[in-house]
Order: structure tokens, then C-alpha cells, then sequence
């Protein structure tokens, strides 16, 4: 076990100091002696011998003076100057004292009640607190035993507004009186006789004056809220409540081990030393007053606040530990990722050398070659015979139809036409420099053979072979630019007395046609 | 946390100097080894973004490889012939003319009369594959008689053999009156007159193949 984990739980009374000694939460032992000098000597070889433990002191004496004031509701600093200066004035000669708050007024004023807690007679401490002073202990702090009540009854979750704690100790009598679960006022009385029909008396007869003195101070206004609470560790409790009932009061046993997170303590110890499991609460518990002098507990406040920066100390060195780690392994991972392709880059290079040394002789690039290649395929493409497949097999359905004439073209001009002055081989010269795509298009100039005059069965002709073509989904427009009769409106001339000799023997029609881009040669 | 912590070390510098100093060693060893790992990890960033570069660029340059040696294999037998028939480098007219006339003795066609233009520079644009070079043109004008439309297409074939690849630009096939041939008289039917463009590209300006190195 650590030694820093040790704690001494010191129970002094008038007569004798026991000191129980813990492993963290978990009691160990204990050890009385009697304060006399051979008791104070043994208790500084004890001590020698726990050197680093923790030592926390209860005194358990009459002694004890509490004060009740009503002070002006103030934070900070300035409470803290108020209490001390307070604390000084009411208690002068005292050197064990200690201040809480109680609750607030509900008057306009509103001012904190405050207790004042002092031990004004502490003689008998003085030879055990010189040894612990002498021993250089880590003392962190000393306490009345009432002001452990208030610990017991907050574990105990039993919070009336007016208790009153009755039990039996090694020092004597104990009553306690709570309000609300704060410590109001506490009470020693030792006990001259241990036979249980005077011990019984006793009690009833100091509860009664307990409860007259309350009433005389005011503390008890309202008789049937006031509570009083037997310990069950004694054996007389039973008829100590039958008595105290009889008498009026409302009574309640609870066994203090019921405040207890582990029960340690064995029945015997706690019947020797009921005290015991006040000790035991106080170190699973802390009190935040302390009637030790700040001087006294110096080197425990140094100790924890050395633990407290060693801890931080710890947090952070995990902390930076777990983050650079964290960034040492993403670093590490990224190592492997560069191995590996760095592996792969390696690997792909000679593959490429391999390659390069393996691929055949050329006089230039293959791109180049690709293009060259394409190209020339591309130009090799153009030529009429295409179109004039596509112009023959319309021509194979429609036989009244010969052509006369066919002129190709590959331009880039759509709209081009096929004039007199569109001279032979010119039109696409005037073209070049402009974006657009070559295409192939074509003047079919065609008459219908043994035309006897009927311009109607003539133009259904020419209609079939338009209605044909335009079918033909290689070609991309199809367009009549003259037809066997001219049959606008504002041009059409003739004479019904014509004679036949003077009427035109054939019916000639003239036709533009433009292939589709995608059509090339023999596909 | 930090406030308390300053104010402790403040007040009890003087009593507890040893953790004080141990917690300066460690706030300072922290500090140390988180840059130290901070830094490490970011240099292994910016190795690994390099190493990822490097990879990127090895895997584009060997699939370039790739496809350059699969289209050397592919184009290279006809980029030798177009070379041969002197569609790259300098035109060679004779082999258009003598390929005319075997086309015309071969398939018995009317006399064929031609003429060549002179070279001229040729707009490439219009031919989207090779934009980026220049092409030179020399046009041929060709008049023939056929007897049937036949003749045209033996011709317009059969002139591809064993030549530069050349792009028919204009033609015109019309009805012809009789004509007397060999003290016979042979029926032409058809007259034909086309504008043939003979395009080549200069050498100088295919880049010659380059082995890539890393």
C-alpha cells in the first residue's frame, strides 16, 4: 500500500486520544491512549511510524462554544474579512475556532446567520497537538464532533427541520441540535453511572433540559416538529424511546452505520468506540470548516497542492504523450504509404523503361503517325461515287426519270449554287480559310422520258423521287431547285391553242441534294 | 484550469519549488514533443503528397507509352506506304500520271486529258485531324468521256492504287453527244470533267518519336 494513502483519523477526548488508521476507504485499525505522559509517548512513537499519513482530528470534549450572529450579507473578500474579524473579537483567547453559514434572514435586510464554533478550553489538546506539530505531520484539519452530525444526517438523507441527535459516546452524553441539517448547537454531558435504569433517566432527564433550554433560546417554536433521534448502536435505545415517548417527544432510532458506505467496523468495535463510525464518515466524507489555525495545516496545503501539481503535471505529460503519438503514428503510416508508393513508382518506371526499349523502331511520334495516318484515310473518302450509289437506287424505282447532268461538290458552304459563274473547280477555293466542315453536295439536273404533255403525272414523278430520297436517311437535305413546270403563281404563261408542235417534248427538273457528314464512301 | 494553477504556483513558489520545476520540464518536454511529432507528421504529408505525385505521374507517362507504342504498331505500315506514295515530303506527280494512264488502258476508257496546277499552300483546317500542320495542294483538272457512269467510278478507284491519297473536290457528269474512236463509231454517253485536290504535308514538321526517361 502507498504511504500517501494512508490517513490517521484522531478521536481526542478529556481523557483519551484514539487513533484509528485507514488505507484509503478502508479502516485498518486503531490504537487508544491516555493522556498521560506514557500514553503521549506512545502515541509519538505511532506516529513516527506513519510518518507520511494524513492525520484529521476530532475533538470530543465540553468545551465547545457556539455562537449564532446575524451579519450583514456581503460576498468575496470582504465576507471573508467580516467572519475573521468577527471570529477574533468573539472568541479572543481561543486558538481552535471556525465559522459556517446557517441560512439567511428573511427579513428586508436580509442578513447571513452565521455559527461560531470555538473550543475555549483546550488544555487538554495541547500535549497531543505539540506531538503532532513536533512530528512534522500533515495535519488537514481539526473538528468538533457535532459538526460530523451534520455529514451523518445528509448521508442519511433525514433532514427535519428541528433534530435532535441523542447518543451514547466514549466521552459521555452527546445531544446535537440541527435545524434543517446544519449544526445549531451541541451538547457533553458525562454520564456518572453505566447501570441501565440510571443510565435510562439519564437520558430522559438530559433531553428534557435540552429541550426546556432550546424553548428558553427560542430554537423551538413548534413542539411537534421537534424530533429526537436514538442511536441504535446502544442496547438501551429501546427503552430510553419508550420513556422519551411517554414523555411527549417524538422519537426515531437510526443506526449511524446507515450513513456508512462500507461497513468496516465490526459490532464489538463499534460498541467499544461508537465514536468509530463518525471516523469512518469523516473519511469518506470532508468538511469544509476546520477549527485548526491555517498554521497548523500549512504543510498539508503544501502537500496537496504539491499533489495537485504533480497531477497536472501527469495530465499533461499523458496528454502531450497521447497526442504526439497520435501524430508519431499518423507520421509512421504516412511512411509506410510513401514505401509503398514509392515501390509502386518504381516498379511502373521499369515497366516503362521496358517498354520503351521493347516498343519498335519510328521515325515520329506516335500521335503524329495516328494523325497522319487519319488524315490521309479522311481525304481518301471524298469522292462522288457515294452519292451517286444513293442517286441510282432512288432512280431504279422511279425508271421515267434520266438524269442529265450530275455535278458533285465538296464545300463548306451549304448554300452554294450551281450558276454559270460558280465556275468549274472555284467554288471551294473561296472557301478555304473558314471553319467550317467540308460537305458533299449535289446538282442532279433530270427529265422525264416520253413526256407527252402531262405536267401532272410529271410533277407526281418528280414527287416519288423527292418523297424517295428524302427517305434515305444518309442524305441530309434534299431540295428542288427547278421543276418540270414552272408553278408559280406569278410566272406560269402558255395557250390552251398551242399547237402540238409548239408544246415542250420532255419535262425537265433540276434537284440539290447534300449528303450527311457522317456519310463517307462505301459505308 | 490555467488561472488557479498560476495563482498556485504564485503563491507557493518559494515552498514548493520541485514541482513547480518539474511541472515547467514537462509543460516544455510536452511542448518539445508535440512540435517534434508535428512537424514529423507534416513532413510526411508533404513526402507522401510528393510520393503520390511521383506515382501519378509514372502511371500517365506509362499508359502515354502505352498508347504510343499500340498506335506506332497500328499506323506504322500505313505511314510507310503514304511515305512511299510521297503524301509526306515531296509530291511525286509521275506516279499520279502514270497511274492514269494504266487506269485508262486497263479499263479501255476515252482519252483522258489532265492538268496539273502548281503547289500551292492548302488551308488544313478544313481537315480536322491536322490542324496544327501545314499542307501543300497541287490541283488536277481532269476531262473524259464515258460510256457509261462506270468508267468514272473505275477511275476515280483504281487512280487511289499505289498513289498519295487525293480528295475529289468537283464533278460534273453530263449527257454527250456520238463520237468516232478507232475508225469505229463507239457511243460516248456521258462526259466527265472533275477537280482533283493532291494534298502532301511536309516532313519537316512531324516530330520525330522521342523516348521518355523519368
Amino acid at each position: 500500500m502507498f504511504a500517501y494513502q494512508q490517513k490517521i483519523i484522531v478521536y481526542v477526548t478529556n481523557q483519551f486520544l484514539m487513533a484509528s488508521l485507514w488505507y484509503g476507504k478502508q479502516y485498518q485499525s486503531h490504537q487508544t491512549y491516555q493522556n498521560v505522559e506514557q500514553g503521549c509517548t506512545a502515541f509519538r512513537q505511532y506516529l513516527s511510524q506513519h510518518k507520511k499519513a494524513t492525520i484529521e482530528v476530532v475533538v470530543d470534549a465540553v468545551e465547545e462554544e457556539y455562537q449564532l450572529e446575524s451579519l450583514p450579507h456581503v460576498k468575496g473578500s470582504a465576507r471573508r474579512e467580516m467572519l475573521t474579524r468577527k471570529l477574533a473579537q468573539l472568541t479572543r483567547n481561543s486558538l481552535y475556532k471556525t465559522v459556517w453559514f446557517m441560512r439567511q434572514e428573511t427579513t428586508v435586510r436580509k442578513e447571513d446567520v452565521f455559527v461560531l464554533l470555538s473550543l475555549s478550553n483546550p488544555k487538554f489538546l495541547q500535549c497531543w497537538m505539540e506531538i503532532l506539530q513536533s512530528e512534522q505531520v500533515f495535519l488537514a484539519g481539526v473538528y468538533a464532533l457535532p459538526m460530523l452530525n451534520q455529514l451523518m444526517v445528509r448521508r442519511m438523507k433525514v433532514v427535519p427541520p428541528q433534530l435532535l441527535i441523542c447518543e451514547r459516546l466514549s466521552s459521555g452524553l452527546r445531544q446535537t441540535y440541527l435545524q434543517h441539517g446544519g449544526l445549531r448547537f451541541s451538547r457533553l454531558v458525562t454520564i456518572e453511572s453505566l447501570q441501565t435504569s440510571q443510565l435510562i433517566n439519564s437520558y430522559v432527564t438530559e433531553v428534557e433540559k435540552m429541550h426546556l433550554y432550546l424553548r428558553s433560546q427560542r430554537l423551538i417554536n413548534d413542539a411537534l416538529t421537534f424530533q429526537v433521534m436514538l442511536s441504535s448502536v446502544q442496547t438501551e435505545h429501546h427503552a430510553v424511546m419508550k420513556r422519551l415517548e411517554q414523555q411527549g417527544f417524538n422519537c426515531k432510532i437510526a443506526n449511524p452505520q446507515d450513513a456508512l458506505k462500507k461497513r468496516d467496523l465490526t459490532q464489538i468495535d463499534l460498541a467499544r468506540h461508537p465514536e468509530l463510525h463518525y471516523l469512518q464518515l469523516l473519511n469518506e466524507m470532508s468538511l469544509q470548516a476546520n477549527l485548526a489555525p491555517k498554521e497548523m495545516t500549512k504543510a498539508y496545503r503544501l502537500k496537496q497542492s504539491t499533489k495537485k501539481i504533480n497531477r497536472v503535471s501527469a495530465v499533461m505529460a499523458m496528454t502531450g504523450l497521447f497526442i504526439s503519438s497520435f501524430l508519431f503514428v499518423q507520421g509512421i503510416n504516412k511512411d509506410e504509404q510513401i514505401n509503398h508508393l514509392t515501390n509502386q513508382t518504381n516498379f511502373l518506371q521499369k515497366q516503362h523503361t521496358l517498354l520503351i526499349s521493347h516498343s519498335p523502331a519510328s521515325p515520329i511520334s506516335g500521335t503524329d503517325m495516328k494523325a497522319v495516318v487519319t488524315t490521309a484515310q479522311m481525304i481518301s473518302q471524298q469522292s462522288p461515287i457515294a452519292m451517286m450509289h444513293i442517286i441510282s437506287s432512288a432512280l431504279k424505282v422511279i425508271p421515267e426519270v434520266s438524269i442529265t447532268r450530275l455535278r458533285w461538290v465538296l464545300s463548306n458552304q451549304e448554300n452554294m449554287t450551281d450558276e454559270v459563274g460558280n465556275t468549274f473547280g472555284e467554288q471551294t477555293n473561296q472557301a478555304n480559310g473558314l471553319e467550317n466542315a467540308l460537305v458533299q453536295i449535289g446538282f442532279v439536273d433530270a427529265k422525264l422520258g416520253h413526256f407527252d404533255g402531262d405536267y401532272q403525272q410529271a410533277l407526281a414523278s418528280v414527287n416519288r423521287l423527292m418523297t424517295k430520297l428524302r427517305a434515305d436517311s444518309r442524305l441530309k437535305i434534299v431540295e428542288v431547285m427547278q421543276m418540270p413546270i414552272d408553278v408559280a403563281l406569278s410566272a406560269t404563261q402558255g395557250s390552251t391553242n398551242d399547237s402540238p408542235e409548239t408544246q415542250p417534248t420532255s419535262a425537265v427538273f433540276k434537284l440539290k441534294i447534300i449528303l450527311s457528314n457522317t456519310e463517307k464512301e462505301g459505308l | 484550469m490555467i488561472e488557479p494553477l498560476i495563482h498556485l504556483m504564485i503563491n507557493h513558489w518559494r515552498a514548493l519549488p520541485r514541482p513547480i520545476i518539474g511541472l515547467g520540464i514537462c509543460l516544455v518536454t510536452v511542448c518539445l514533443l508535440i512540435g517534434f511529432a508535428s512537424h514529423y507528421q507534416r513532413n510526411q504529408g508533404a513526402l507522401l503528397n510528393d510520393a503520390r505525385a511521383a506515382y501519378d505521374h509514372a502511371q500517365e507517362k506509362l499508359q502515354l507509352s502505352k498508347q504510343e507504342q499500340q498506335d506506332i504498331e497500328q499506323y506504322l505500315p500505313h505511314y510507310q506506304r503514304l511515305l512511299q506514295t510521297g503524301f509526306i515530303g515531296e509530291e511525286q506527280r509521275h506516279l499520279w500520271i502514270a497511274r492514269l494512264h494504266h487506269v485508262g488502258v486497263q479499263h479501255q476508257l476515252f482519252t483522258i486529258d489532265y492538268k496539273i496546277g502548281p503547289q500551292t499552300a492548302y488551308d488544313s483546317k478544313l481537315i480536322l485531324n491536322l490542324r496544327n500542320y501545314k499542307m501543300q495542294r497541287s490541283v488536277m483538272t481532269l476531262r473524259w468521256d464515258l460510256l457509261h457512269e462506270e468508267d468514272f467510278i473505275h477511275l476515280v478507284t483504281d487512280l487511289r492504287e499505289g498513289t498519295s491519297p487525293f480528295m475529289v473536290r468537283d464533278c460534273e457528269i453530263a449527257q454527250a453527244s456520238d463520237i468516232e474512236m478507232n475508225g469505229q463509231r463507239v457511243q460516248k454517253n456521258l462526259t466527265a470533267n472533275c477537280a482533283i485536290d493532291w494534298l502532301t504535308i511536309q516532313d519537316s514538321q512531324l516530330k520525330p518519336a522521342v523516348k521518355v526517361d523519368f
